[in-house]
């Protein structure tokens, strides 16, 4: 059959689905990778970030046996790479849930060749970012403290404060993430024990798929309820990040207790979490010939999405700059000077150009359509938003009321490598999944074939003649 | 003590049946008291409960510490018998009921393990038996010389019995001589009144009645003997309804004194003398006297014509000091010449001041001339080969001692020396024998203060290295029998007070604090003397060039206290440095160099140079580079070692040397991060002048801001404390005080460079003004106890709550350490245990903590409790009594030690208490109020007097 | 015994007529099958609306209510103290973990009634026997119809399905299930 046949729909300039492939090849096309052997180069990659995975649990298992007095942290700055890492991979964590979530409410046809992979990606940098709330911990071996269980002392939680709503907030959210994902991938892993040619893997996959075998009065409950999730997933996702925001804005501190946080740590979360997406499938869709399931489109599309978050930033830096100049407050007004100008003004201009310069670029098609390019841009977004990360931590911290107590912070070996580790954890986790997972929603892929053929009929009753 | 003990460590070199049948004994005894906390072979475990003690109650005894030689009294409280804290003697004059930060680190000397603990003969141990065999010899052939090659070196000292022995000694060896040395010694007063009045005086301050105060370069509030006094009448005379004093203070580097003058005026400490000489012209004229001559008051201008005195208003001074006759003082500072001291005594005398604000008592210390003059003797006396036998009982000689005495070669020429120390250090080195000395907690003795109050040093506990004492060490040179130190401080006192002994020994040891009778003399002055001085110094040139200065350190004092971690993490009340000195600039200079705070310089004096990091220091004298004694020492290596640069004629401070950069950095390790508030209304200060509206101004600095909750009401006790910063000085006694009570870690300049002090106290020090000439302003700031704190809302595990009385709480065993609570505190107060910084105790350095506070572990995060345990224990005496906690029951060691009594902690509830007064007090205010953190801590701010005419 | 009468056929509106067809017919309980959810193949097969709704509400109410009881329940009433001087029951504070909740136990127990509903999971299914029914989760589309009654004739089925060009295979299971 011939290839990328025009559609008039206005929405639709450019194909979600190139070409007018049948079930079957679809089905071949996205799963038959899956069942040729990993090449060298993947075992190259995979060996490398599994390292990084062992210096992460070598170091972290360091930090617990010496102390956390390895890092760099001190009085007044007792937080920094921990909550930094944390809020980013959280931030990360976001794209996926929402892609999946919000564009299925709204029935955006071009989320379903790149959803599963966003929410794969949720799940991982949400286990990324668990690691560091529980490390950064004096006595991480006592974490499970912030649970409410009944405990000898009858001492429960304290319910006022942000770190236990984080407690609730993340885990809530890993779960949804997990049961959305895996609901989404019950009828692909039924394919897979379907097409699979060895009976292990058949028995493997046929116990994942817990014995679906496409019936109707199944479908209609799988609908209900994957809509369901997403409509729970949306205020899911906005809520976490709020919450993590909470934990800066509860608190007094100058260049942390700020109403704009909520909405602007969300924004930021979309932002860096489409960026990290684009970051990876970039390559994923070339190594995995996905092109024509995840078109230019859909990668223009994310380019807009950037662009807008990225606007919806740099309105939380410029308001944070505003009321700090608007109120008065001597110590808020100095702590925004010192982010421009002080010891770590560098990190605080590299986030500027990062986060709000380069994007401005996405305001040209060029820009959005060249894959070279923006794949730099996504990588320069996630360094820009963890160096925000820095600057909102480090920066309220070093400098706050009392002058006497301000010092600066620095990290050591062990935290720039645990930082780096976790990247390694993410990766292998990634690798893992691409390797025995389907990367794209292989049944909503017919199904969105099966829709852009009706509207063919609909738009070219001429074509469906024999 | 049983002999048993005294030869258990080792067998002696001859044994004889007796000594190994005791020792023998004592295996057998010693064999079943494995469980018992004391060090080997000290003590045999109660076999029944001595009558006043009772297990878990603290017992406190009566003693005193040495401070330049002279006794402060000391109350130790001990637990089960270790000493764990020490206080000020209420009944001694010279303490008050407070102490500094060198009598609060005591114990921490007393318990570290690093002491000396065995006897060495040239570096090889040995039992102090065969040393005692070998002393009784050596006495022996000493005798038939009428002692011609004995010589002792010792520490100047006020010890009674201890004068009394050496005066036996010398009567015993006619031929022997006593040279007394110490880097720090008070000598140049003495000399001063000598050239005054003709003989040595005891010149002792009250500054109760004086209203204006001159200091010319004396640091009399820190590092001088009687401090504690002084700063309790100084700070006392502070407050705005006491009539508050003026204080005038001319010197060159910024000192703690300095820091609390009304007029500070820096100048080259080789340009204070001049302006001296110009200030008793002045006052000549002021107070319009005749008992000076016209020539004598033209020597004066003519030795006071340096143009360093053209930048003081001398005239000005002088009129305030002459309008309070009998109601000032001049002081003259430790490190000025003798003739600057005379000219301070004279003022003095035309101001009517003598017996009203100086009195003139007997010398304390038996001591002749200059120290470096009588160490100069002793030098003599080994090059001419003279000296035999040398017994040194002082600090640390060979470094202490002026460098071109060259002190370490010279200890080597001598056949036989025996030194005594509590650490092994440069001099023992060089020593044929060494004595592990006992630590003041652990020895019988006596001590003087400069008024004339005795007080008996009695030991707490049982040697724990088997040390010794001055008195046992002499002792064999005259065998009187009985070489015990009780025996012979007994001795001397049954002596003294005949048959009064019975009745006035026990009252003594119980008292801590007895005075003699004598009356205060009342010499008569002549200039002659002064006058040929001073022509002497009016031919001398106006030195120019760079000039060295060299200090008493605030921690370390001369350096005898450099070993003590206490001291050497706590910072400086004016640098704020720990760990070590620097190379003190003023900004100027700095700027002329070109060096930052942090380049390492070289500073040379003549063939002598050492290497030390800058520190700017607003306020010091330009043209001028000071450098703090005491560091830098063998087992102490920290900082730089200014006596390699101390020479015997010029022991404080020479002009003309070359500073360079050594083209290198050094961290400057310092707990404070900024030197200014940036403008913010934290340390506030006004003057006397402007109190009334600034009282209206801080109105709404106390009042509770509206918030939406309801809040909560404390019936019962209500704790607060309130800090007075007219009466603070910045001495950091309180800083110490704490961190002992409630067994605080020292982590280190590693740590401390990291921002990771763990001081629950700490003393804030605030630049305002210009950097040329600042005005200083310091600020203790502990946990606050807000009632709505911002640290206890963050906590997720409940570990931070609040008490039903209002305490912040911290729960260790609670804590999971997330540090919200530290960041979210406004004060940042909290101190988090980043390693294990209480794990890894010496069996020694385990009876230090005090019982009663937790340890905390790695982890968790800690804070000031207001002295929980104190309220406690208060709670518990009030109810066995059968009544409730009264005002004064519970005081909390940083307001105990306080010599300024500055820290006040009560029951705001109680509207009789001291501290509901202050807190009533309208020059009240709560630190960062618009925070509404409802803090129950409170500051009264700062009343400054400066003189109308001068501002 | 019990058998299943089975079509397959190779598109999705080919299924969903043979779906309207068979159920016309009323016999037995019929079903379909498909790779995807193919739209309009519920009602041509005169399914009911799915209840997971109603689960899912229930499930996050239930999960609010026990988030507020369990804070107030522990702070205010189990371990009343003082913290920071704010009151006992901190309502606006307990409002995160209280949404939390109420989305957890609604994702939960929406996804326990999804399964219960469908009788998932299971490992096995008598219809796994029949042979090229695997492709029913590639690109086949299924209609079956589940006759438990013996005495029942599946002819006409059979018949309905042929007329409609499916390809008709019969499965029949000795045990009951």
């Amino acid at each position: 059959m011939e290839a990328g046949g025009r559609i008039q729909d206005p929405l639709e300039p450019v194909p979600v689905l190139a070409g007018r492939p049948t079930d079957e090849n679809i089905t071949q096309s996205l799963l038959d990778y899956l069942f040729r052997p990993a090449g060298k180069r993947f075992w190259l990659l995979f060996l490398a970030v599994f390292g990084l995975a062992g210096v992460f649990l070598a170091l972290s298992i360091y930090t617990i046996a010496v102390g956390i007095g390895v890092w760099g942290n001190n009085i007044p700055v007792a937080w920094a790479f921990g909550i930094i890492n944390f809020v980013w991979w959280i931030g990360i964590g976001h794209a996926g849930t929402l892609i999946s979530a919000i564009l299925l409410l709204f029935q955006q046809k071009w989320r379903t060749s790149i959803n599963r992979f966003a929410e794969a990606m949720t799940l991982f940098a949400v286990v990324c970012a668990g690691m560091y709330p529980i490390l950064h911990l004096g006595r991480p071996w006592f974490f499970y403290w912030l649970f409410p269980y009944p405990s000898v002392s009858r001492i429960w939680p304290q319910f006022r404060s942000a770190l236990v709503w984080d407690v609730f907030a993340v885990s809530t959210y890993f779960t949804v993430s997990l049961l959305f994902w895996y609901i989404g991938l019950i009828p692909d892993l039924a394919t897979m024990r379907d097409v699979a040619k060895s009976p292990r893997r058949k028995r493997i996959y046929g116990i994942f798929a817990l014995g679906w075998r496409g019936s109707a009065r199944h479908w209609r409950h799988w609908r209900a309820l994957y809509v369901l999730l997403a409509g729970i997933a949306t205020p899911l996702v906005l809520s976490v990040h709020t919450v993590v925001s909470f934990d800066f804005a509860t608190g007094i501190l100058p260049g942390w207790h700020t109403t704009v946080f909520p909405p602007y740590f969300v924004a930021g979360a979309v932002f860096s979490g489409f960026a990290l997406v684009m970051t990876l499938i970039i390559p994923a869709r070339k190594i995995f010939r996905l092109e024509h399931v995840i078109t230019i489109k859909h990668l223009e599309n994310m380019n807009k999405v950037m662009l807008a978050t990225g606007w919806m930033v740099a309105y939380g830096y410029g308001v944070e700059h505003f009321i700090a100049w608007y109120s008065g407050d001597p110590f808020e007004t100095y702590v925004m000077h010192n982010r421009e100008t002080g010891l770590y003004a560098p990190v605080f201009w590299l986030m500027i150009f990062c986060n709000v310069v380069v994007p401005q670029a996405f305001w040209f098609k060029r820009a959005r359509t060249s894959l070279l390019f923006m794949w730099v841009v996504s990588l320069l977004i996630n360094v820009g938003m963890w160096c925000e990360r820095f600057i909102i931590i480090v920066t309220s911290l070093q400098r706050d009321f009392l002058p006497s107590s301000w010092n600066d912070y620095y990290p050591t070996w062990v935290d720039i490598g645990i930082y780096v580790g976790t990247m390694g954890l993410f990766g292998t986790l990634f690798l893992l999944f691409l390797r025995f997972v389907p990367a794209v929603a292989v049944a909503e892929v017919k199904e969105l074939a099966l829709e852009l053929e009706h509207e063919r009929r609909h738009h070219a009753p001429e074509e469906s003649a024999p | 003590m049983s002999p048993m003990k005294r030869h258990l460590p080792l067998f002696g070199a001859a044994t004889d049946r007796r000594t190994f049948l005791e020792t023998m004994t004592a295996a057998l005894a010693l064999a079943g008291v494995e469980g018992c906390a004391r060090p080997r072979g000290d003590a045999l475990p109660f076999d029944r409960n001595p009558v006043d003690m009772t297990p878990g109650r603290p017992l406190d005894y009566a003693t005193a510490l040495p401070f330049f030689g002279y006794g402060v009294g000391m109350v130790g409280k001990t637990r089960e018998g270790r000493p764990i804290k020490l206080e000020g003697n209420p009944d001694h004059p010279a303490s008050l009921g407070a102490a500094l930060a060198y009598q609060q680190a005591a114990i921490w000397e007393l318990y570290d393990p690093r002491r000396a603990k065995i006897v060495l003969h040239d570096g090889q141990p040995a039992a102090f038996r065969s040393f005692l065999n070998w002393m009784h010899r050596k006495a022996a052939d000493l005798g038939k010389t009428q002692g011609a090659g004995l010589r002792l070196l010792v520490d100047p000292t006020s010890s009674p019995s201890l004068k009394a022995m050496r005066k036996r000694i010398a009567e015993r060896y006619p031929k022997s001589r006593a040279y007394s040395f110490s880097p720090s010694a008070p000598d140049a007063r003495y000399r001063g009144t000598e050239l005054l009045f003709g003989e040595r005086h005891e010149v002792v301050y009250d500054l109760e009645a004086a209203d204006v105060i001159v200091s010319l370069d004396a640091d009399f509030l820190l590092t001088e003997p009687s401090s504690i006094r002084l700063m309790r009448q100084f700070a006392d005379r502070r407050v705005p309804e006491n009539k508050p004093n003026r204080l005038y203070v001319v010197e060159c580097s910024l000192t703690t004194t300095g820091m609390n003058a009304d007029h500070r005026f820096r100048a080259r400490s080789v340009d204070i003398a001049p302006i001296g000489y110009a200030l008793v012209a002045a006052l000549a004229k002021a107070t319009g006297t005749n008992e000076l001559s016209s020539s004598f008051v033209e020597t004066l201008r003519a030795a006071s014509k340096t143009p360093a005195v053209e930048r003081i208003p001398i005239e000005g001074i002088a009129r305030d000091l002459a309008r309070a006759r009998g109601r000032s003082v001049v002081i003259a500072g430790l490190r000025q010449p003798p003739l600057v001291h005379a000219v301070a005594a004279l003022m003095n005398e035309l101001l009517g001041n003598v017996d009203k604000t100086v009195r003139y008592l007997p010398a304390r210390l038996e001591s002749t001339g200059a120290q470096s003059d009588e160490l100069g003797e002793l030098v003599r006396d080994i090059d001419r080969g003279e000296v035999e036998v040398l017994l040194i009982d002082a600090f640390d000689p060979v470094y202490s001692a002026p460098v071109d005495f060259d002190l370490g070669r010279r200890l080597g020429k001598v056949p036989h020396t025996v030194y005594t120390s509590l650490f092994a250090d440069e001099t023992s080195r060089n020593c044929e024998w060494f004595v592990p000395k006992a630590h003041e907690l652990e020895s019988w003795g006596d001590y003087q203060a400069q008024d004339g109050t005795v007080s008996i040093v009695q030991p707490l506990i049982e040697p724990l290295f088997q040390g010794r004492t001055q008195h046992e060490l002499l002792a064999p040179l005259l065998d009187e029998g009985g070489g015990s130190a009780r025996e012979l401080v007994e001795g001397h006192w049954r002596e003294e007070w005949k048959g009064r002994f019975d009745t006035e020994w026990p009252k003594a040891l119980v008292k801590g604090a007895f005075t003699e009778q004598e009356q205060a003399e009342r010499p008569n002055s002549s200039t002659d003397r002064l006058e040929t001085a001073l022509r002497e110094a009016a031919r001398q040139p106006a030195p120019e060039g760079i000039e060295l200065a060299l200090h008493l350190d605030a921690r370390v004092l001369d350096g005898r206290y450099a070993y003590n971690p206490q001291l050497q993490e706590l910072a400086d009340p004016v640098t704020r440095l720990t760990w070590g000195n620097a190379a003190l600039l003023s900004p100027a200079t700095a700027r002329r160099l070109e060096v930052k705070p942090g380049d390492v310089i070289v500073i040379e004096n003549g063939d002598k140079s050492v290497q030390a990091p800058v520190y700017v220091l607003p306020g010091h004298a330009d043209d001028s580079v000071s450098l703090s004694l005491g560091y830098g020492r063998l087992g102490a290596p920290h900082g730089t070692n200014a006596y390699l640069l101390r020479t015997s004629d010029a022991l404080w401070f020479r002009v003309g040397v070359t500073l360079r950069k050594a083209g290198k950095r050094e961290v400057l390790v310092t707990p404070q991060g900024h030197e200014t508030m940036e403008g913010r209304p934290i340390a506030l200060s006004t003057t006397l002048q402007g109190l009334e509206e600034e009282r209206t101004h801080l109105a709404h600095m106390r009042e509770p801001l509206p918030t939406l909750y309801q809040t909560w009401h404390y019936e019962g006790h209500r704790w607060g404390m309130m800090v007075d910063l007219s009466r603070c000085t910045g001495c950091s006694a309180c800083v110490v005080a704490c961190h002992v009570e409630n067994n605080g870690p020292i982590v280190g300049p590693k740590d401390i460079a990291r921002g990771r002090d763990m001081h629950w106290l700490r003393i804030d020090r605030y630049f305002e003004g210009t950097a040329d000439e600042p005005s200083t302003i310091v600020q203790p700031v502990m946990c606050q106890h807000c009632e709505m704190a911002p640290c206890e809302y963050v906590c997720p595990v409940n570990a931070t709550v609040h008490s039903d009385e209002g305490l912040n709480e911290m729960v260790y065993n609670r804590c999971v350490g997330t540090r919200y609570c530290s960041n979210n505190c406004p004060y940042k107060v909290r101190r988090f245990n980043w390693f294990d910084y209480q794990g890894r105790k010496t069996p020694v350095e385990k009876m230090r903590p005090n019982p009663e506070v937790t340890l905390r572990s790695r982890g968790v995060m800690e804070k000031c409790t207001y002295c929980v345990q104190r309220i406690e224990r208060a709670r518990i005496d009030a109810r066995v009594q059968g009544r409730n906690i009264e005002d004064g029951d519970v005081k909390t060691a940083c307001q105990q030690t306080c010599p300024a009594s500055a820290i006040v902690f009560g029951d705001l509830n109680d509207d009789q208490s001291r501290v509901r007064d202050l807190y009533d007090d309208s020059r009240r205010y709560d630190l960062l109020h618009e925070l509404n953190t409802r803090p129950r801590t409170g500051y009264l701010v700062r009343v400054k007097n400066p003189n109308p005419e001068l501002a | 015994m019990i058998r299943f009468v089975l079509g397959e056929v190779t598109n999705a509106d080919a299924a969903i007529d043979v779906a309207r067809a068979i159920a016309k017919l009323g016999i037995g309980e019929v079903d379909g099958y498909a790779p995807y959810p193919v739209p309009g193949f519920d009602e041509a097969l005169r399914l009911p609306k799915s209840r997971v709704p109603w689960i899912v509400l229930g499930g996050g109410l239930t999960g609010a209510g026990v988030g507020f009881f369990l804070q107030w329940l522990l702070n205010g009433w189990d371990y009343p103290i003082n913290v920071a001087g704010r009151p006992l029951v901190s309502a606006p504070a307990f409002i995160p973990v209280t949404f939390e909740l109420g989305v957890l136990f609604s994702a939960i127990s929406g996804v326990l009634g999804f399964f219960v509903l469908s009788n998932l999971p299971r490992v096995w299914h008598p219809l796994f026997e029949a042979p090229g029914f695997e492709r029913a989760t590639l690109d086949r589309y299924f209609i079956s119809v589940r006759l438990t009654d013996p005495e029942v004739d599946a002819a006409p089925i059979i018949r309905a399905f042929e007329e409609l060009g499916a390809r008709v295979t019969v499965v029949e299971v000795k045990t009951t299930s």
